[in-house]
């Protein structure tokens, strides 16, 4: 009875499991599969909220995340600004977990660049600042104000072209959110929608976050989700941008059907493991 | 009547609004004001809470420490000051109160130094009031980082090293949830948890021995501490909900006959 | 601010990106055994993630702050506050650490206070609206069957899941009863979808940093 494979499958080093995983997560990484990708409503609907704003709209990018989303957030933060810039839109930064900003400084730089965007006239990393809920409250009177006048590298706000148009929250167009967790979409409502400042709010949430961050979009508290790498992925199909959220896809999919596989196998040992302890005390 | 209130549906959002939150605040005032009422007037019963499933398992897991001779640890999650951790600092006193008095080792690793004194003035309060101050030691209430995952590997860390016997998962909990949960039971650790947050609950579900579901939390809250006014805002918020679900109610079975005016009472912008 | 030359940004890209590797690979050997080589990348994570949050918060919100607003703006009563939070710093001393209870209850009433406005209401009274949702759905083309169902399975869900976190009253007795169980399969429904997408947040994580080691490190495609 104690050899049975479900016996082993029961005990099976769990080393085993991540080095099989890996390496077949890496094989459509390295290769590609070409697997199709759909896209969703959730996403088309923020791609339509986006594309449908006049030139000049200013939109306010909560970074509100860490080094380790990097391979959820990154790909969503460079094709929202790649987008939101080619249609003529001011880019305005900001976060409140400490890494964020930062974070978002050093992966837009490049792609900005590239597109030819000019820091301070098309867009401004304000930086991180601690105490969300008061800084938000008091951008709802004057940013400039709330973030003492500097931005990441200390140069003063009220000398850059952006904010000639721009004193306060309600002068915002539409808000970005991109988070892991907390703070993020919910203090972004509490703060700024609840109080009509911003009425347009698009969701990027990580996988994990869609579940929850799914009832602010039923309840009509965001107008759009770009949940996850798929999301990502899904966003840059419709802006003709394909990156790195578009290449990872085909390794998602097959990670996943290896984890709904390792599920069902787990489920059948130990259902089968149970039916045999059921056997042997019924035996003895 | 009607005229009066198809005349305040088309005025501006900004009056609706407010109107709506004078609405909202008295309904919730009295309801709160009548509970807390019930719950000083100590001649009046103190409602029943339901019992929630995984409370008894938290004298367990501290008593399977006692016997191992290792420690406890008690996370109060990603959030700051908010209610999800004031509820697990109420849980967090019972549990420090038990381990006290088994002289069982708590370590309380933290995310943000905010929570810091008030855990350490807990904790230290549970030592006194068992009558063993001497035994309470701030040590064991480690700011690890405000990083998402520096804190997260700071306590896989503590778990390994300090083979813990028992890990409560108490509060606020984002993606760490399931690293933390996992590496507990990796480390045969007894756990048990209670979480707000709907993304991360299943993975506690899968990866704990007992898990309380979203507002389970507030209810174990004032269900350990005996206190009644915590007992009677758990009484307010019921009374709270049924209001709500009377109003959807009252709202399907209007739509249902073709008329929005619940939905349209509701609509603020 | 110091500006680094782009020519030293480019020369430390290398080095850069060998210990962005290296600290992977330390962390990923945790799912080996812990060893020392996690404990080393361990320890240096906690510690440069403290420095860290200690220097932007300095740079980003301290130093303008005081650079800013007290100093070029003149707004000098804002050592008031500072000093309100400076005495959490008596914690550690016994005789004085009453004071540092001063600062924890300003920042509990704050949040209650900021809590107890349209902030709290406004999205709950939003979510309550559009619960509401009709049972039978009739669009131009007639009566839509799919609609109609989708309705009533919402709002059902709805309205059992919050009859299910009530706790200091017996709302369904007798028969009605069966409907808690009914309500705790959904939830745990619910809690499944959970589940599937914080799973493809874990996968996503490994993709990234599989993505990190394959081509910035290696540089295999």
């Amino acid at each position: 009875m104690e050899n049975t494979i479900w016996h082993r499958l029961s005990k099976l080093d769990h080393r085993i499991i991540y080095l099989v995983y890996t390496i077949v997560v890496a094989f459509p990484l390295i290769f590609g599969l070409g697997l199709p990708l759909p896209i969703t409503d959730d996403v088309r609907a923020a791609y339509e909220v986006i594309k449908g704003l006049p030139p000049g709209s200013i939109m306010y990018l909560g970074c509100d995340l860490g080094a380790t989303n990097l391979a959820e957030c990154k790909p969503p933060i460079v094709a929202i600004c790649k987008f939101a810039y080619e249609l003529g839109h001011k880019i305005v930064v900001s976060g409140f977990w400490v890494d964020g900003p930062s974070l978002a400084y050093i992966w837009m730089e490049p792609a900005m660049n590239e597109i030819g965007a000019v820091y301070g006239e098309d867009y401004v990393n304000l930086g991180y600042r601690a105490s969300m809920s008061s800084i938000l409250d008091q951008s709802r009177y004057s940013i400039i104000e709330a973030f003492s006048d500097r931005d990441i590298n200390g140069n003063r706000l009220s000398e850059m072209p952006i904010f000639q148009n721009l004193a306060k929250a309600s002068e915002f167009t539409y808000l970005v959110t991109i988070n892991p967790g907390y703070p993020g979409t919910a203090d972004y409502i509490r703060a700024w929608r609840s109080t009509g400042d911003v009425s347009l709010i698009i969701d990027v949430p990580t996988a994990g976050m869609i579940t929850t961050n799914g009832t602010h979009l039923q309840a009509g508290l965001t107008q759009g989700m770009i949940g996850g790498l798929n999301g990502a992925a899904q966003f840059e199909a419709l802006i003709g941008y394909p990156a790195k959220a578009t290449a990872s896809m085909d390794a998602q999919g097959v990670g996943i059907f290896i984890i709904i596989a390792f599920l069902v196998l787990g489920n059948i040992s130990f259902i089968q493991l149970r039916k045999q302890n059921e056997l042997t005390k019924g035996g003895s | 009547m009607s005229a009066m209130l198809s005349g305040w549906l088309k005025t501006d959002s900004a009056s609706r609004l407010g109107l709506a939150t004078i609405i909202f605040f008295i309904s919730y005032a009295v309801v709160v004001s009548i509970q807390y009422y019930r719950a000083t007037a100590t001649t009046l019963p103190m409602p029943k809470l339901r019992r929630v499933a995984g409370l008894d398992a938290i004298d367990e897991a501290i008593g399977r420490a006692t016997e191992m001779g290792r420690p406890v640890t008690f996370n109060t999650g990603a959030s700051a000051i908010s209610a999800a951790t004031l509820a697990a600092i109420a849980v967090m006193g019972y549990v420090a109160h038990q381990t006290a008095k088994f002289d069982t080792r708590l370590i309380v690793p933290m995310r943000f130094h905010e929570v810091v004194p008030i855990a350490l003035s807990t904790i230290q309060m549970a030592h006194i009031e068992v009558g063993k101050p001497e035994t309470f030691r701030p040590d064991d209430v480690r700011y690890l980082s405000s990083d998402q995952f520096g804190f997260t590997s700071g306590c896989i860390g503590i778990i390994q090293r300090e083979r813990v016997a028992a890990q409560m998962l108490f509060g606020n909990f984002v993606s760490e949830a399931l690293i933390l949960a996992e590496e507990g039971s990796i480390a045969g650790a007894m756990q048990i948890a209670g979480q707000v947050n709907v993304a991360q609950t299943p993975f506690l579900i899968a990866a704990c021995d007992y898990t309380l579901l979203q507002e389970e939390l507030y209810v174990a809250s004032a269900y350990l501490s005996k206190n009644r006014i915590r007992i009677g805002m758990i009484a307010a918020q019921d009374a709270f909900k049924l209001i709500l679900v009377g109003i959807i109610m009252v709202g399907i079975i209007a739509s249902a006959f073709g008329s929005s005016i619940v939905s349209d009472l509701l609509t603020l912008y | 601010m110091i500006t680094v030359p782009d020519s030293v940004v480019a020369a430390l890209q290398p080095l850069h990106v060998w210990l962005g590797a290296l600290a992977t690979l330390g962390m990923l050997s945790l799912l080996y055994r812990e060893n020392p080589f996690y404990r080393f990348c361990e320890y240096t994570y906690v510690g440069s993630a403290g420095a860290h949050t200690l220097v932007t918060t300095f740079a980003n919100t301290i130093k303008p702050g005081i650079q800013t607003q007290m100093i070029q703006n003149g707004q000098w009563w804002e050592i008031l506050p500072i000093c309100l939070g400076l005495l959490i710093y008596f914690q550690p001393v016994k005789r004085y650490s009453w004071l540092s209870r001063l600062p924890m209850g300003y920042w509990v009433g704050y949040n209650a206070g900021y809590a107890l406005t349209m902030r709290t209401a406004m999205p709950m009274l939003t979510e309550v609206r559009r619960s509401i949702l009709p049972p039978i759905v009739i669009t131009s083309s007639g009566f839509d069957l799919m609609a109609s169902i989708n309705n009533i399975v919402f709002c059902t869900t709805v309205v059992l899941v919050m009859v299910y976190f009530i706790f200091s009253r017996e709302v369904l007795k007798g028969r009605a009863a069966v409907l808690m169980n009914v309500s705790r399969v959904l939830i745990m429904m619910a809690l499944g979808v959970g589940f599937g997408n914080g799973a493809i947040t874990r996968v996503s994580l490994l993709i990234g940093r599989l993505d990190y080691l394959f081509a910035d490190w290696l540089g295999i495609y």
